[in-house]
């Protein structure tokens, strides 16, 4: 009985903890795959020299303070990514809260590997005052 | 004896099941589109004669593609939405058979006034392929709307679509008469390594009856 107790109660820890982590930045996701996806692609691989890539990216490792402005506001221009020159004209996302800025920036992090620490709200917040008109 | 002949009893269950799923005949690609009965023969649906130009200013007509099968779709540089994804399927088949001479692909825009034979060249050259191996292609907007069709693919000027264009993701594959053998949707990638299998059978069907 013990045992079974003991088993069961492992199995609810298990699921629970399961289905939090997946829920994590689900808006984040939501948003990526809305706003992100279509060119960078749901992978994050972009396409060939002309939608950089979001994953593995040293761009995004060297330059994540800018993100939250760079996806409100877009970017153009000459940019080196992985060693590769991309110049183009990303539109911005009017409309997008700064939550959720930092869900997307999250969801980034988590599911393309960066190993960078959470941004905060506040730090996205900050980061935005920098492009506001 | 029991526990002995679990195992035999096992694999033969599974050489069964195994075996039955191998398809020993190679089934010919099917003709799609509908068909017509002129003088008692049978018509099947085929790709009508077009002339477009290319990222290089050359003419590409139906007759300059009929020594070769052909994978195309329709597209358009400023597209926010599915093309990307299309495109990045479409490069995982001409990786493929990049080095097959057979093989050509053919990529037409539905935004003439803005794809121009620059933006074209500049597109290919960006995406990293062989001018000479995979067309992008411009010309009449009426006659690209007009083809798309032909290859049950949709492509739509709408003001309220991203963009303005409205068009359908599917990848055709054409054979050297201009018939449509095979057919995948770009945006969804597990419909791609079917298309793969698609494209050696038609070369398959080729080498074997040159």
């Amino acid at each position: 009985m013990s045992i079974n107790k003991l088993l069961s109660s492992c199995l609810l820890v298990f699921v629970i903890t399961n289905y939090a982590c997946e829920q994590k930045y689900n808006q984040g996701k939501v948003m990526y795959d809305f706003h992100c996806a279509g060119c960078h692609l749901e992978d994050g691989t972009g396409l060939g020299e002309i939608y950089p890539p979001l994953t593995k990216s040293d761009y995004v490792l060297d330059h994540i303070s800018d993100f939250p402005c760079i996806i409100s506001k877009g970017m153009s221009g000459k940019l080196i990514v992985n060693g590769k020159t991309y110049n183009g004209e990303m539109p911005g996302n009017k409309g997008l809260t700064a939550v959720e800025i930092t869900n997307i920036i999250n969801y980034m992090n988590q599911t393309f590997d960066y190993g960078l620490p959470v941004m905060q709200l506040l730090e996205t917040k900050e980061h935005l005052k920098r492009c506001e008109e | 004896m029991r526990i002995k002949n679990i195992p035999f009893i096992t694999s033969i269950i599974f050489a069964i099941a195994v075996l039955s799923s191998c398809n020993y005949e190679v089934k010919p690609l099917p003709k799609y589109g509908f068909t017509d009965v002129v003088d008692g023969d049978t018509i099947n649906h085929t790709i009508p004669d077009f002339t477009f130009i290319n990222q290089d200013s050359q003419l590409v007509s139906k007759e300059s593609l009929s020594d070769f099968i052909y994978v195309s779709d329709f597209f358009f540089i400023h597209c926010p939405t599915i093309c990307p994804k299309v495109k990045k399927q479409m490069l995982k088949i001409y990786d493929k058979y990049e080095d097959e001479s057979l093989v050509k692909f053919v990529s037409h825009t539905i935004d003439p006034k803005r794809d121009d034979v620059p933006a074209l060249k500049e597109f290919a050259t960006k995406l990293g392929v062989d001018h000479n191996k995979w067309y992008f292609l411009t010309g009449e907007k009426d006659e690209i709307y007009d083809i798309a069709d032909d290859y049950f693919n949709i492509a739509i000027e709408d003001e309220s679509a991203p963009e303005g264009f409205d068009h359908s993701g599917k990848i055709i594959l054409t054979d050297k008469e201009g018939h449509v053998r095979a057919f995948c949707e770009g945006t969804d990638p597990e419909t791609i390594p079917q298309f793969i299998k698609d494209v050696s059978t038609l070369i398959d069907e080729y080498q074997q009856t040159p």
